[in-house]
């Protein structure tokens, strides 16, 4: 357990104020990261994408501007928070590897906060230097909403531990090195108490891995089958059967991110700052179709503006009021819960002005509007449902639902199951 | 609105609230329900002093904001009065004096803008015509007649005109609109209150009948007004839908306080999810609305390039999903929300005649159309 770690050093200056840091940053940034250029999708979730990010976070790891407010004692340069501002400001401009989103935007939090000693200088590090992509092993195909009634156990063998069960809607699972994984130690206490969080190396015989393709032909999330993993005890995240506070922390670290755009660098469209845009490709439809003049179809379009300028404005506040501490983390669902509902009365009013239109298109050319009205915004990443919950217990003080689950042991419970 | 302010701000908003809880709790609204003036003197003074009227008016004038951004200042007011449902023409007077201090000649602000800032004078704007709250051109008609103009016609939904000193009109000469500022006991002004939808507002139509307006009364330049009139009406959309935002926020708040208290079936009824989903999604469009409620003001009070579209676009959000959360608070209280005694539908009115009394949401969400349309032309 007690296996030295050796940490590797980033390259940098031993003292650095923010303007100093900030002028290397830029410098190092223009010399060696490609920028962002405009359309390119957020994370780019193929073997040229993924390459491509480790390359990048390798190149900021070389460049001493890694990890800018981790420790130095795993990796990181051990700056202020207002250094890691400055990177981010800096960094707004250049493609990031966001493929190392998780590992960075909630993995290290939560190791930082829970991790052992060992863990820590191993994985943090790793991530740093552009090594180690990670992904979460939370939601189950039995169910995603309630993930503390997952039924993947852990259970002891010699040295450690045996993972049997299934994960699913993993973000990346096919390009991953590591999860952080929740399992069920003990099934005869209530189920929040028997959970234990795990580092799993996906490489690991047993885990076989698949895209779930959605229902809009993409294929951003896996499932994965775990059968007989062997874990080492030393990967326990916490303690043994507190995986649920893990899972907490994680969560926390997971909405708060969310709150400042995910983006590993400054927030990018940030429509609220530069004003509200009048987008003009629906207007120009309803001009081709002839219908620019139905005062109806005009209100249509107008309010999908408003749709799209009140979304950007509220990310944006609501981001800088869960950093500033002026609204709880929870308020993060307000976002989601959001975009998922902007996304349905856009797909609507799209629908609406297009017509037929939105049934075909020519093959190969001129946009398939219909697609915006398919959409699965509300479920994805956190169903609404569970955003509604949050904001009504956590920001609005409602009461839950009365449950037993929360105190039956969960062997008694009846079990989360999936139509067949 | 809360995100975002200064430190004084803050105080700012506190005092105010504070005011108006001692002052002007919702069983002094109630009493004032039947007085036709529909407001306070005594809280308009001691409103005054707080500066609820000086932040458009310069320094020198007697005015000043708290915080420098007279906009912002002004919307925190107007949230606090939405929170209250509070009557009086504040709000109104504040769209009069960011008018003049925008157009007004040095002589004509010198006149009237230190009694504003001091409470002394009430003021109003007279621009809607009786079918359009935003019409293409003012309904009121100025001609030339002598060193002046003569104004003719009907302005309607004027806010507190029988308790206004003085009347801003815009009016339309055969050179474009202008802009007049008059006392309403000038000659040939009439006022007829209207029944209001909000009990708590008095609105009137203003006739004008031959009223005679001498060249000093003249706000900007005659024919040239069209800007003023729309800065005025961006200012006019923030403040309201800033007051909107705060009667939804207390509408809102009641009912979740009433879900947590009121049991039924054996629980609170807040902790059905098929009601507790439903606050929860009122939680989510009124932080929306104080997101692009502040935004708005912002925009507007730096002229920045979406000056003409965040008031739009923040009126078309802030309009249509209060309404539906204020009804929504309704149903939810089930029974006593239905009676007159329980506050709620106070609240409701506000909200209902705000979403339309400067434009619907529609006719906003058009004139974004027509933006876009202008600036590709």
């Amino acid at each position: 357990m007690t296996e030295q770690v050796e940490v590797p050093r980033q390259e940098a200056p031993e003292h650095e104020t923010v303007p100093e840091f900030r002028a290397r940053a830029r410098a190092w940034l223009a010399a060696h990261v490609p920028l962002e250029s405009p359309g390119e999708p957020f994370l780019q979730w193929d073997d040229e994408g993924v390459a491509r990010d480790r390359a990048i976070q390798r190149s900021l790891w070389d460049g001493g501007i890694a990890g800018v407010h981790l420790p130095r004692e795993y990796g990181g340069l051990g700056l202020s928070a207002a250094h890691q501002e400055a990177f981010r400001e800096e960094a707004a401009e250049y493609r990031m590897p966001e493929n190392f989103g998780n590992a960075f935007n909630v993995v290290i939090p939560t190791l930082l906060t829970h991790g052992s000693e060992l863990l820590k200088r191993r994985h943090i590090p790793r991530i740093l230097r552009g090594d180690d992509i990670w992904c979460q092993f939370l939601s189950e195909p039995s169910g995603g909403s309630d993930l503390a009634g997952l039924l993947t156990r852990a259970e002891r063998t010699e040295g450690g531990f045996v993972l049997d069960g299934a994960k699913i809607w993993t973000t990346g699972g096919n390009y991953s090195d590591r999860a952080i994984c929740l399992a069920r130690t003990n099934p005869d206490v209530p189920k929040h108490a028997g959970l234990t969080m795990f580092v799993v190396d996906m490489r690991t015989p047993g885990i076989e891995i698949a895209p779930v393709r959605l229902l809009d032909g993409s294929a951003d999330f896996c499932q994965e089958h775990i059968d007989d993993v062997f874990v080492p005890a030393e990967n326990v995240v916490g303690e043994v059967d507190d995986g649920w506070r893990v899972a907490t922390t994680l969560m926390v670290n997971e909405r708060s991110a969310i709150g400042r755009g995910w983006s590993l660098g400054g927030q990018r469209g940030q429509q609220a700052d530069t004003g509200i845009g009048l987008a003009p490709e629906l207007l120009d439809l309803a001009r081709e179709l002839g219908r620019d003049t139905d005062p109806s179809v005009r209100a249509l379009i107008g309010e999908r503006w408003v749709l799209e300028a009140v979304m950007a404005a509220t990310t944006k506040r609501v981001g800088a009021a869960i950093a500033a501490g002026d609204l709880p983390g929870p308020a993060a669902a307000i976002l989601k819960a959001m975009s998922g509902a902007t996304a349905v009365r856009r797909g609507e009013i799209d629908l609406a002005v297009a017509g037929v239109r939105a049934a075909a298109a020519p093959a190969g050319g001129g946009e398939l509007w219909g697609l915006h009205r398919l959409s699965s915004h509300g479920i994805g990443g956190g169903t609404t449902e569970m955003q509604r919950n949050a904001i009504a217990e956590r920001l609005l003080g409602l009461p839950r639902e009365p449950s037993d689950d929360r105190v039956v042991p969960f062997r008694q419970l009846r079990q989360n199951t999936r139509p067949a | 609105m809360a995100f975002g302010l200064s430190d004084d701000q803050e105080l700012f908003r506190s005092t105010c609230r504070r005011a108006l809880q001692e002052r002007a709790p919702v069983e002094r609204v109630r009493e004032l329900l039947d007085d036709p003036v529909g407001f306070d003197r005594a809280t308009w003074a001691a409103g005054a002093e707080l500066g609820w009227t000086a932040m458009f008016v310069p320094e020198e004038l007697g005015g000043g904001s708290v915080s420098g951004e007279a906009l912002v200042d002004a919307a925190i007011v107007a949230e606090e009065f939405g929170r209250s449902v509070h009557p009086g023409p504040a709000l109104v007077t504040n769209v009069v004096a960011a008018g003049l201090a925008r157009a007004a000649s040095p002589e004509l602000a010198e006149r009237v803008l230190p009694g504003i800032a001091a409470g002394e004078l009430v003021a109003t704007w007279a621009f809607a015509g009786p079918d359009d709250a935003l019409p293409a051109e003012p309904p009121v008609t100025a001609v030339p007649d002598g060193a002046g103009h003569r104004l003719d016609g009907v302005a309607s939904y004027v806010p507190d005109a029988a308790a206004a000193d003085l009347l801003l009109v815009s009016a339309t000469t055969p050179d474009g609109p202008a802009q007049f500022l008059l006392p309403r006991d000038a000659p040939g002004i009439e006022v007829q209150p209207l029944e209001t939808l909000d009990l708590a507002r008095r609105l009137a139509s203003v006739r004008f009948t031959g009223v005679a307006a001498g060249p000093e009364t003249v706000v900007g330049t005659v024919g040239g007004a069209a800007g003023d009139l729309e800065h005025q009406l961006r200012v006019a959309l923030v403040l309201q839908c800033a007051e909107t935002t705060g009667a939804t926020a207390r509408g809102l708040a009641m009912t979740v306080q009433y879900a947590k208290d009121r049991v039924a079936f054996g629980r609170p009824i807040g902790s059905y999810q098929a009601l507790k989903h439903r606050m929860a999604d009122h939680r989510m469009w009124l932080e929306g609305s104080a997101a692009i409620t502040a935004h708005a003001a912002r925009a507007v009070a730096l002229d920045r390039p979406d000056a003409a579209i965040a008031p739009r676009v923040a009126a078309a959000h802030v309009g249509r999903r209060s309404t539906a959360t204020l009804h929504d608070c309704i149903q939810l209280h089930g029974g006593i929300g239905m009676t007159w005694e329980y506050d709620l539908h106070l609240y409701f009115r506000r909200v209902i005649s705000n979403e339309v009394l400067l434009g619907s949401p529609d006719q906003h969400q058009r004139a974004l159309v027509d933006i876009a349309e202008e600036a590709a032309a």
